[in-house]
């Protein structure tokens, strides 16, 4: 049986826990620092970690990955994030 | 007819400043009023609100906006609400505003709204004082915007808008995770909407959701949230329908 301090990280499922309580401990801090980002969709995708979205800026998009590279530094982060398109439609709706 | 834009979830900060004016510039062109659907900042700041009284002040168009949960964030929901009245804007919680439209009245009844979920996926007021008071809280928001849309129809207004920032159907959250549902809206803003009646509802807060939804009463609900329309605003042309205000009035 093993034991000693490497003995937790082997336990089953302590890998997949950590991802998952590391992947919300990442959402709390886009909401709780200066983003009050609450529309990141963040999940594991096998051993990546995917991030989709809308950023309102440019600006954000960045400060979103800086963080999840804080955050997950050990995982490849694979991020889909659009920027929020300010321009003007070019069509509108009819309902009756 | 009338034009309606509408967008939400704009979170503006120091960053955005300016950023949909060029758009806004337009709506004389394409629409009668705009509808801001709440979420008009990052945090609820004065600053963050007077970013976005700036982009609004002196458009064409009248403008009317329900504040978001993140207008509520640093706790100062009153001095956001003054802050873009000073620049124009009708802020409504519970309340309704009529406005002239060539020929037509046209009212807009808004309310911030809450969570709690949908029909028999909901929360409800049992148990804990907090649990009770959440799901009052949205009671209060629809109660609210029941009495606004009732007195909308003794004005004679020949279309009536719901405008809120919390969802009231589920069909515009699709997109959305289900587990979330219940802090997205609530049936019973839906159920106001329906006694009271609507020819247009209008909300934002799900980023991740859908633009088209319709409530079981047949009203068209829309979800204008900026990450989801993807534009500046969308533009929403209301027909009228004779034979069915005449049965309404009758």
């Amino acid at each position: 049986m093993a034991t000693g301090p490497d003995a937790a990280a082997g336990k089953p499922g302590a890998t997949a826990r950590n991802t998952e309580y590391r992947i919300a401990r990442l959402q709390e801090r886009l909401v709780g620092e200066e983003l009050a980002e609450l529309g990141m969709r963040i999940e594991a995708r096998g051993d990546t970690i995917h991030i989709t979205g809308t950023a309102p800026t440019a600006e954000e998009r960045e400060a979103i990955l800086r963080l999840a590279a804080e955050e997950l530094p050990d995982m490849p982060v694979r991020a889909d994030i659009a920027l929020a398109d300010a321009t003007a439609p070019d069509h509108s709706e009819e309902i009756s | 007819m009338i034009r309606v834009a509408a967008v939400g979830d704009i979170h503006m900060g120091r960053d955005s400043r300016g950023l949909f004016r060029p758009a806004f510039d337009t709506l004389h062109d394409c629409a009668d009023l705009l509808l801001l659907a709440g979420d008009l900042t990052h945090h609820g700041k004065p600053d963050e609100a007077q970013i976005v009284a700036d982009e609004v002040a002196g458009l064409p168009v009248p403008v009317v906006a329900v504040l978001g949960n993140h207008d509520h964030h640093d706790e100062r929901p009153e001095e956001v609400t003054d802050i873009l009245r000073s620049a124009g804007v009708t802020v409504l919680e519970g309340e309704g505003a009529v406005f002239q439209v060539g020929d037509a009245l046209v009212g807009v009844a808004g309310t911030k709204g809450f969570g709690g979920g949908f029909a028999g996926r909901c929360g409800s007021e049992f148990g804990e004082p907090e649990m009770k008071s959440f799901v009052r809280r949205t009671r209060s928001c629809a109660d609210g915007l029941r009495t606004a849309l009732e007195q909308l129809e003794q004005a004679g207004c020949a279309f009536r808008i719901a405008l809120t920032h919390f969802s009231p159907v589920p069909d515009t959250l699709a997109g959305e995770p289900l587990e979330i549902y219940p802090f997205l809206g609530s049936y019973l803003l839906a159920e106001a909407m329906d006694e009271a009646g609507a020819d247009l509802a209008v909300h934002g807060h799900a980023h991740q959701g859908t633009e088209h939804g319709i409530t079981s009463g047949g009203i068209r609900v829309r979800n204008v949230a900026q990450p989801v329309i993807r534009r500046a605003f969308a533009v929403y042309h209301l027909h009228e329908h004779p034979q069915e205000k005449g049965a309404k009035v009758a």
